[in-house]
């Protein structure tokens, strides 16, 4: 119980601070409030738009799992291809680092023109975002691979296939886990562009409620929309503490 | 350990070995050496001199850039190699470390197991076998080290500096673990070549072989 106190108290003052703030200055007139909303307002709104907002979190979930799925797979399936020599990386890292820096709102037009208005651009544009983090992380882990066990591998003539799956990969999953904590966070947003243009999920509901000045739903939708961020990059952060605890410094702790 | 038997038959013949890195560093100079079965040789030098460089092309990990390395040892279970530090995978338990070698051979998973468990009894971490590297101190980690070397039961053990990062009370514990070893195995017929630079300077016997750029040599 005593964790559980530790692990919720801490972020929870600042929220409380930062909503006190908000409150009263919309309520002394220093904000307008189709600026920043009250967070009272924002949680009324919440409480009437549930329905409606909790369909909208289900399809963006969706969306953002898939897409963060895919971009896991074929994230780490790319990165192992790179991996394998260097004229390999030569010709296709370039490709990588397209789509790190190709605007997502640029071409969420085009995503919709080859997907179509439907779910299958939303993820496109997902996996499109999220993709680069589990490259990038997952190359390093693979090239940095101890030599000395390389080596040891190679004494007993190893496959590439075995030292892949003994050695390079399990060496590569805290570099991997990295790669996914942020991907977790980047399928959200690129599930959320992907929705402005297409519509429905949360973004859809977002850019109709921005167009009807209604602020307040604006803000309740967004909270929930971090909140389904949060939830994914827990459920990596777990996912991290039971493949790495008893091995890796970064999970040796008590997650408490 | 008895003195090498000269009329034991030759097992590695190196013949003008030379090894050049790219930038045009020498690390070996036209080596000729002969070892034969049951001999128990150190190399002695300072850093830098080509000791860790005639392990590794000896082991098969490198290739000469000149001469040649004539090897009796035909199966890749014949030779181990143990690392200046233990380099265990720290994913994988005590047991899974000490049964890597057999597992890349294609051993079966009953035998290598029970196998490994044996050679963890006799290094003394049969109780430690479902620990984590992590779990172990540095001195434990070198045992397991040494063990998994020696599980695949090879007749050419190549020894690189493992127990120079140890402190000095561990080090001679487990040199005296590896020469047991080692003294029984032969008895039982197996023989090891053991490459330690430091182990004539704790009483080994046999052979001791100096890079040529090493000035302060005992002679061989």
């Amino acid at each position: 119980m005593k964790w559980l106190f530790r692990l919720i108290v801490p972020p929870l003052i600042p929220l409380v601070v930062i909503a006190s703030f908000m409150e009263v200055a919309v309520s002394v007139g220093w904000i307008e409030p189709f600026i920043l909303p009250r967070p009272t307002s924002i949680i009324r709104s919440m409480g009437r738009n549930m329905n409606e907002i909790a369909h909208a979190l289900v399809e963006t979930a969706l969306a953002s799992v898939i897409g963060f799925s895919l971009s896991t797979i074929l994230g780490t399936l790319f990165a192992i291809l790179l991996s394998l020599g260097g004229w390999v990386q030569r010709a296709f890292y370039p490709y990588a680092v397209f789509f790190q820096t190709v605007p997502i709102i640029a071409i969420a037009p085009l995503l919709v023109i080859w997907f179509g208005y439907d779910i299958h651009a939303v993820i496109a544009s997902a996996t499109v975002v999220s993709i680069f983090p589990v490259v990038a992380n997952t190359l390093t882990g693979l090239l940095s691979t101890d030599p000395a066990l390389l080596d040891l591998f190679k004494l007993y003539g190893a496959s590439k296939f075995s030292t892949l799956f003994k050695l390079r990969l399990p060496h590569a999953l805290p570099h991997i886990m990295t790669g996914l904590r942020i991907a977790a966070g980047l399928s959200v947003i690129g599930t959320i562009v992907g929705e402005f243009i297409t519509g429905g999920g949360l973004g859809g509901l977002i850019d109709v409620s921005r167009q009807q000045r209604q602020i307040e739903k604006v803000f309740a939708v967004l909270l929930v929309a971090s909140f389904l961020g949060i939830v994914l990059f827990a459920m990596i952060n777990l996912l991290s503490y039971m493949l790495l605890r008893h091995w890796h410094a970064s999970e040796k702790k008590d997650p408490s | 350990m008895t003195e090498p038997d000269r009329s034991s038959p030759v097992l590695i013949q190196i013949r003008h070995l030379t090894k050049t890195f790219p930038g045009g560093i020498q690390a070996i100079d036209s080596l000729d050496l002969r070892i034969r079965t049951g001999e128990f040789v150190a190399l002695i030098g300072p850093s830098g001199c080509g000791k860790s460089t005639l392990l590794r092309l000896i082991a098969g990990l490198d290739l000469p850039t000149q001469g040649q390395i004539d090897c009796e040892l035909k199966n890749r279970s014949d030779i181990a190699y143990v690392f200046q530090d233990a380099h265990l995978l720290p994913w994988r338990k005590v047991l899974g470390n000490v049964a890597l070698p057999l597992e890349l051979l294609g051993v079966d998973r009953s035998y290598r197991d029970q196998q490994s468990r044996q050679i963890l009894d006799q290094v003394g971490l049969g109780q430690l076998h479902e620990r984590y590297p992590a779990q172990l101190s540095g001195g434990q980690r070198m045992r397991v080290s040494l063990a998994r070397a020696m599980v695949t039961q090879p007749r050419l053990l190549l020894l690189d500096e493992p127990f120079a990062a140890l402190d000095e009370i561990t080090p001679a514990t487990t040199r005296r673990m590896v020469k047991s070893d080692l003294a029984r195995t032969t008895d039982d017929g197996i023989v090891r070549h053991t490459f330690d630079p430091r182990s004539r300077l704790s009483g080994g016997s046999g052979d001791c072989l100096f890079s040529p750029s090493c000035e302060d040599s005992f002679g061989c």
